[in-house]
């Protein structure tokens, strides 16, 4: 039987929309990036955290707060608390008024979790899913396959940065919503969730903080090259260098003068830069916040025009 | 100048033939000081055509305007019946392309890349994955589906290079090189292929290739372009035919003395190798007086057929043309 004697069958049917197909480009990088079979280990081992501050949640709700100090409970649960959260308290005690008290303490130990640790495995798992999105894209001229179709620019854009997102929301945004149900049902108290119902939604925001211009800055730099070893490279000597400078500016201005929060040495590390916007999103700012906003939003903005300037300079050669 | 008003003797609108499938006029793109096309005018027709021209002659700029993928400096044109530069992500819905690159993506096996490609297109998940064994079936990809795509050998790119463009049933198939790197059985497949497509599912077919046996194996109609302009279009039949009717003859033995009789008996004839030659003329009575020549000359007729030029002169004469401008 000849190959085309099968023959050919047409094809008709309802076509998807937009947004579908910025997902399918999505969930095939989803899908190829979790063949890393150090990705993988990386995700699963994001989840750990999750039992240090649950035990901190739980600790905290076993607890009383009484005039803004915790009493009550184990000495080993008052020990556990007061450690994770020596550096909210400072030795000050907590508001007198429990639920103002304990939308505080649930804050902080949801930011601790976001920037402590989620941030430091983001930084690898980023690391290991936004290099080759773009770089091998433009090395295989895979990038005619999309835009010979009717996909755009800004579909190809969006799925690309939302295969970093999903990773991003497995690591951060997931555990922190389970955190926070965790921290409910160990309250059992309906009060808790009156008092507390705004930290879903910083949550969800700080999520977004996270994934926007972390993945429009990792994209920028899987565009920059045709290799992705060198934009991996790249985004660990961003965050490496980042944090190393800004050691040395801490360093420098503590010798001297001593720093309070207006110091501006947290915009030359984008680790710290996003720690200083994350903590005014849960609404404990530590220190002026605006120009940490203005910096992530400048460098998604030129970030996202050089990814998209990219990706289309080989389809107009 | 308008669609519809037409710059060539050879484009008139007759009521019989039907609608091109591209019809460009005066297009024309640069790229700084180079210019790719200048002012082309071109119609495809339905069927398979093919689209000739050397290296630098303009045709992947040509394919990418036609895909929307870039943007002219000059000129009008519709695909498939919309203006070109308007609703290009509708336009590409309808037309299939396959890129001389391998455009492969790393770590899919061939049945999903094909289903991403239809996907894409805006086929649904599962309707992707269905139409996607169907199409692979087509082109001859069996077991080897399941492999990663990066593992496949140059030929069965080629082949799913085919399914990813066919996925979502086009209207119009655009081609480059599709048969670069095939051994000569795949190739001749592959041309079938091509064929069905045009025959059976009436399939629009843009074939743009450097190898000419290709294009005289499947093409119903070509276009030369060289320089950025076209230089030649029409059907192959009627390229190939020459100027003047003429019968080539082949012998068993030395043709001269065979030319000497025909052209004694008052005939055309010429001798185009030691044991063919040509006579201007065709019918019965060229026919008849050569096997009576021969008969007299003690020899027979191997072989007779009417003239015609190979491809790959009608090729060359049209790249070796002077440009219109240079010429005036």
């Amino acid at each position: 039987m000849s190959d085309a004697a099968l023959g050919y069958r047409h094809w008709e049917g309802a076509r998807t929309g937009r947004v579908a197909r910025a997902v399918a480009i999505a969930r095939v990088g989803v899908a190829v990036a979790w063949r890393s079979v150090w990705l993988r280990r990386i995700v699963y081992t994001a989840w750990f955290p999750l039992l240090w501050w649950g035990a901190g949640f739980l600790a905290f709700e076993s607890l009383d707060v009484v005039d803004g100090l915790v009493v009550g409970g184990s000495d080993a649960a008052r020990s556990f608390f007061e450690e994770i959260t020596s550096t909210l308290r400072d030795g000050r005690p907590l508001p007198a008024d429990p639920d103002s008290a304990r939308h505080l303490v649930w804050s902080f130990l949801t930011l601790q979790f976001f920037s402590s640790t989620q941030t430091f495995f983001l930084f690898l798992i980023v690391g290991q899913v936004a290099p080759p999105l773009v770089s091998r894209d433009l090395a295989t001229r895979a990038h005619l396959l999309y835009f010979s179709r009717p996909v755009d620019r800004v579909q190809y854009v969006c799925g690309k940065m939302a295969t970093i997102g999903v990773y991003v929301v497995a690591v951060t945004t997931l555990p922190s919503l389970g955190l926070y149900v965790v921290a409910l049902l160990a309250a059992s108290d309906a009060g808790a969730l009156v008092a507390t119902w705004d930290i879903p939604l910083r949550i969800v925001a700080s999520s977004l903080l996270l994934v926007i211009p972390m993945s429009a800055l990792a994209l920028a730099m899987s565009a920059a090259t045709r290799r992705p070893r060198f934009a991996q490279a790249g985004w660990f000597a961003l965050w490496i260098g980042g944090w190393m400078c800004y050691g040395a500016a801490r360093a420098g201005e503590i010798a001297g003068e001593g720093a309070d929060g207006g110091s501006a040495a947290h915009l030359l590390s984008f680790f710290h830069t996003l720690r200083r916007a994350q903590s005014s999103v849960f609404g404990l700012p530590e220190g002026p916040s605006g120009a940490a906003f203005a910096l992530l939003a400048a460098l998604t903005v030129a970030s996202l025009a050089y990814v998209v300037h990219r990706v289309h300079a080989p389809v107009r050669e | 100048m308008q669609v519809g008003e037409t710059g060539r003797g050879d484009a008139r609108v007759d009521p019989q033939t039907p609608p091109p499938v591209v019809r460009l006029r005066g297009v024309a793109k640069r790229y700084g000081r180079v210019e790719a096309l200048r002012h082309v005018d071109l119609d495809v027709r339905p069927g398979v055509t093919g689209l000739l021209g050397p290296n630098g002659a303009g045709k992947s700029t040509l394919i990418k305007l036609l895909l929307g993928l870039l943007r002219r400096d000059a000129g009008s044109g519709e695909v498939l019946g919309r203006p070109l530069g308007a609703a290009d992500r509708e336009l590409r819905g309808l037309i299939g392309y396959v890129p001389e690159e391998d455009c492969v993506l790393p770590l899919l096996s061939g049945v999903q890349a094909v289903a991403f490609a239809g996907e894409l297109c805006g086929l649904g998940r599962l309707e992707s994955l269905r139409r996607a064994h169907e199409v692979l079936d087509f082109c001859g990809i069996e077991d080897e589906r399941y492999r990663p795509a990066e593992s496949y050998s140059r030929g069965m790119r080629q082949k799913l290079k085919l399914a990813q463009a066919i996925v979502h049933d086009p209207r119009l198939l655009v081609l480059d090189e599709p048969t670069s790197g095939l051994d000569p059985v795949e190739r001749t497949v592959t041309l079938r292929r091509l064929r069905a497509l045009a025959d059976g599912a009436g399939m629009h077919v843009l074939l743009s290739t450097h190898v000419l046996p290709d294009v005289q194996q499947v093409c119903d109609r070509i276009a030369v372009l060289a320089a950025g302009e076209v230089r030649l279009e029409g059907s192959v039949e009627e390229l190939c035919r020459p100027a003047r009717p003429e019968t080539v003859a082949a012998t068993d033995g030395d043709a001269a003395p065979l030319v000497a009789a025909l052209v004694a008996a008052g005939l055309d004839a010429s001798l185009r190798s030691a044991d063919r030659l040509v006579v201007a003329g065709a019918g019965a009575d060229v026919s008849a007086a050569l096997f009576e020549h021969a008969t007299r000359c003690g020899l027979r007729i191997r072989a007779l057929r009417p003239g015609r030029s190979s491809i790959e002169e009608v090729f060359l004469r049209a790249v070796a043309e002077p440009h219109a401008e240079d010429a005036s």
